[in-house]
């Protein structure tokens, strides 16, 4: 009886859920502004945005790694019900690689050199399933098998040195999949390798999803990969999400300016003058804005609504419901959605 | 007994986008940039004896005045070795290289130096293609002045100021650090200084990889410009085939150290012909469907140069592999119009898949519809 009520709760309670977080320097300069996000269960959500946005930030708040001098000022990140924010050292070391795991870009670079691929994969068996040497040895070699290396029996004695970018990558993903987590955030894990490897690394990636019913947090900057993998994406920009919502649909018709603009740059197909569509101005200088919606200086929507300008530069936005699980930031949603499909 | 038409010829240039695609068979105008059986051996030492690799291994390719070449393919096929041959950054083991008739490998020490500025190089790092300590002002006028260009310092500091103009940056950037600006920012001064003098040939080997998607767009508008405006003749390297298919007139694709493929753009993407063109087209054309797709990707990782496969290079790895294939080592060959392939049974293997989309009914194929929805991918 106790165990079914425990099964509805979980499944009521969404896998991680995250409110108003705030992460700032020491110095108070804020990089992450009041970020809600909500992953579900066996959900794919990628966290997509510019370098500078706030997005690989955002990864290491979520599993408590921030360095020294950035601070979670403020808000909630529940896990499973439980607020990782309010954990200690020790609760966090219990968690981190057990419920949540960790998938970085340059996976050589994560790999220790001195120890060898199967120490390192047998590590989160050891601490948190409380295997010994040889049986989690054991294990390491049909994680390596189920990550798709070729002779696990001889990877597991390499080191990582002996790997390639897509091999040291899927030893990590054998890894993080090895304690069983709950939760994968994956902070760009196929930004350094070849596209070939990209879909393979990506494919593995949603078998390891059906296969152990995984949610992912997936960070890139790269939207193709975005359409072809994710169930929901949220848009980032300066410490802001300003989109976010179900994949299909916003990736055929975005709400916000910011998401159809990085749409139509990363098609690269020429817009109606033979140029590419190309967003001006830079985003680094859009986290000292204090007044009105961030986007708004390099926003055309408002260059071409003049109207617009008073409430755009006066007053920011509200993340506001567009549809269905579906929120946009911007006081122009349905201008933006009256342009259409953006391809 | 007819010899196939190998790539080594000259006859391996084809026209211009808009040209009637044989026109260069028959006139042989001569080629801009012309590399001919190019290879580069690195002597790797170890202890059961010294290793070559074979970066670069025979690689021929022609350009015309104003083309803008692609050459594509996964890291460790030797695009970026094959660019550092053509700048003169390394010497190459074998070949010839041309531009505009003369022979570019012969000349050392002060004349290179002097005709450096012929062939300028894009890198992919723009913060790493700067000093840090420079204001942009003072590095771009540099290259002029070591070549003795552009008269006095004022007159230099005219054509900076005028030149960061033309790439769309206004005057306060001469005076500013490279740490106060954004990556799509430095990009455009390190192809405005590539530009102030004046080559005949730019090099740019990734040059939007490190960008943002905006930035990234900004680049390549001003790339494009060049190349309509000025006729700029390039070779761009990239693995992003989306680049490609935006900036360059025809696209080769490298595998360990060859070519496999060469086609203009537009054959290359509407009827690919290599299998690993295919996959490489498959892999970077993500949509919906391509994850769950079980053929169209590619397992494994390129083999290491160090090692490479006998016969056909690609032969570990392709899906259409046949016994013969690891024995025999197929040449460049003329396929279509425009296009040259090597693989053996590339003829077979266009049989196969035009039968495979009748019996499916998928008149488009897979690949067609990837390679075509792209523009609606997402």
């Amino acid at each position: 009886m106790a165990d079914h009520d425990m099964t509805r709760e979980n499944v009521s309670v969404p896998l991680l859920e995250v409110r108003d977080l705030r992460v700032s320097l020491e110095s108070g300069k804020t990089l992450i502004d009041g970020l809600d996000l909500t992953i579900g269960r066996r959900e794919v959500v990628a966290l997509v945005g510019e370098s500078g946005s706030g997005k690989s930030v955002t990864a290491l708040a979520l599993s408590r790694l921030l360095p020294d001098a950035l601070r979670i000022t403020s808000g909630s990140i529940c896990f499973e019900g439980q607020d990782i924010v309010a954990k200690s050292d020790s609760e966090l070391n219990r968690m981190r690689g057990a419920d949540i795991s960790m998938l970085f870009q340059q996976p050589q670079v994560m790999l220790d050199p001195t120890s060898r691929v199967q120490a390192q994969v047998a590590e989160p068996l050891r601490k948190h399933r409380g295997l010994g040497r040889r049986q989690a040895f054991a294990r390491v070699v049909d994680l390596l098998r189920s990550v798709g290396i070729p002779d696990p029996a001889v990877r597991a004695r390499a080191f990582s040195y002996q790997l390639s970018g897509g091999m040291a990558q899927r030893v990590m993903i054998a890894a993080a999949m090895a304690a069983g987590p709950k939760l994968l955030i994956a902070d760009e894990p196929t930004t350094a390798l070849d596209v070939t490897v990209q879909a393979q690394i990506l494919r593995l990636l949603k078998e390891e999803r059906e296969r152990h019913d995984l949610s992912i947090l997936l960070i890139t900057h790269d939207l193709s990969i975005v359409s072809a993998f994710a169930d929901r994406v949220a848009v980032m920009y300066a410490g802001r999400i300003l989109e976010e919502g179900p994949t299909r649909e916003i990736m055929r018709r975005p709400a916000h300016p910011y998401t159809r603009a990085l749409i139509r740059c990363s098609l690269l197909v020429p817009e109606s003058d033979g140029k590419l569509m190309s967003i001006p101005g830079s985003g680094s200088q859009a986290l000292a804005i204090k007044e009105g919606c961030r986007f708004a200086p390099r926003c055309t929507l408002m260059r071409e609504h003049p109207g617009l300008r008073i409430a755009c530069c006066s007053r920011e936005p509200g993340l506001e419901p567009v549809g269905q699980r579906w929120k946009s930031r911007c006081h122009a949603t349905a201008e933006v959605l009256h342009e259409g499909d953006v391809a | 007994m007819r010899r196939p038409i190998a790539a080594t010829s000259a006859t391996i240039d084809c026209p211009r986008r808009d040209a009637p695609r044989y026109a260069d068979l028959a006139c042989r105008k001569p080629a801009f940039l012309s590399v001919e059986g190019v290879v580069k051996h690195y002597r790797l030492p170890s202890l059961t004896g010294a290793k070559v690799v074979k970066s670069v291994d025979g690689v021929s390719l022609h350009v015309q005045v104003g083309e803008v070449m692609g050459l594509v393919g996964e890291s460790g096929c030797g695009k970026s070795t094959f660019a550092r041959i053509v700048t003169r950054l390394t010497n190459a083991t074998e070949g010839k290289v041309l531009i505009d008739g003369e022979d570019w490998l012969a000349p050392t020490g002060e004349a290179l130096r002097r005709r450096r500025r012929d062939v300028q190089l894009i890198f992919q790092d723009p913060y790493a293609a700067l000093d840090p300590r420079m204001t942009i002002g003072t590095s771009m006028s540099a290259p002029m002045a070591h070549h003795g260009l552009g008269g006095g310092t004022a007159e230099r500091r005219a054509r900076v100021l005028e030149m960061l103009g033309d790439v769309g940056l206004d005057a306060s950037f001469y005076h500013r650090l490279p740490k106060q600006c954004s990556g799509g920012q430095l990009q455009r001064v390190v192809i405005g200084r590539a530009l102030l003098l004046e080559p005949k040939l730019l090099i740019c080997d990734e040059p939007t990889s490190a960008l943002d998607a905006s930035m990234r767009t900004q680049i390549l508008n001003l790339l494009m410009d060049l190349k309509l405006r000025r006729g700029l003749t390039m070779v761009v390297i990239s693995h992003d085939l989306r680049v490609m298919r935006y900036l360059c007139d025809r696209i080769a694709v490298m595998y360990l150290g060859k070519l496999i493929e060469l086609a203009d753009r537009d054959t290359l993407f509407n009827s690919p012909t290599h299998p690993y063109t295919k996959a490489l087209l498959a892999a970077s054309l993500l949509d919906q469907n391509s994850l769950s797709a079980a053929d169209s990707l590619l397992e494994g990782d390129p083999p290491s140069p160090l090692n490479p496969p006998s016969g056909c290079s690609f032969h570990t790895r392709c899906p259409h592999a046949r016994p013969d294939c690891a024995a025999f080592e197929p040449e460049l060959k003329l396929a279509r119009p425009g296009q040259f392939v090597r693989c053996r049974y590339w003829e077979a293997l266009a049989e196969e898949s035009a039968g495979v989309r009748e019996t499916t009914g998928d008149p488009s194929g897979t690949l067609a519809r990837s390679a075509q929805s792209a523009a609606t991918a997402f």
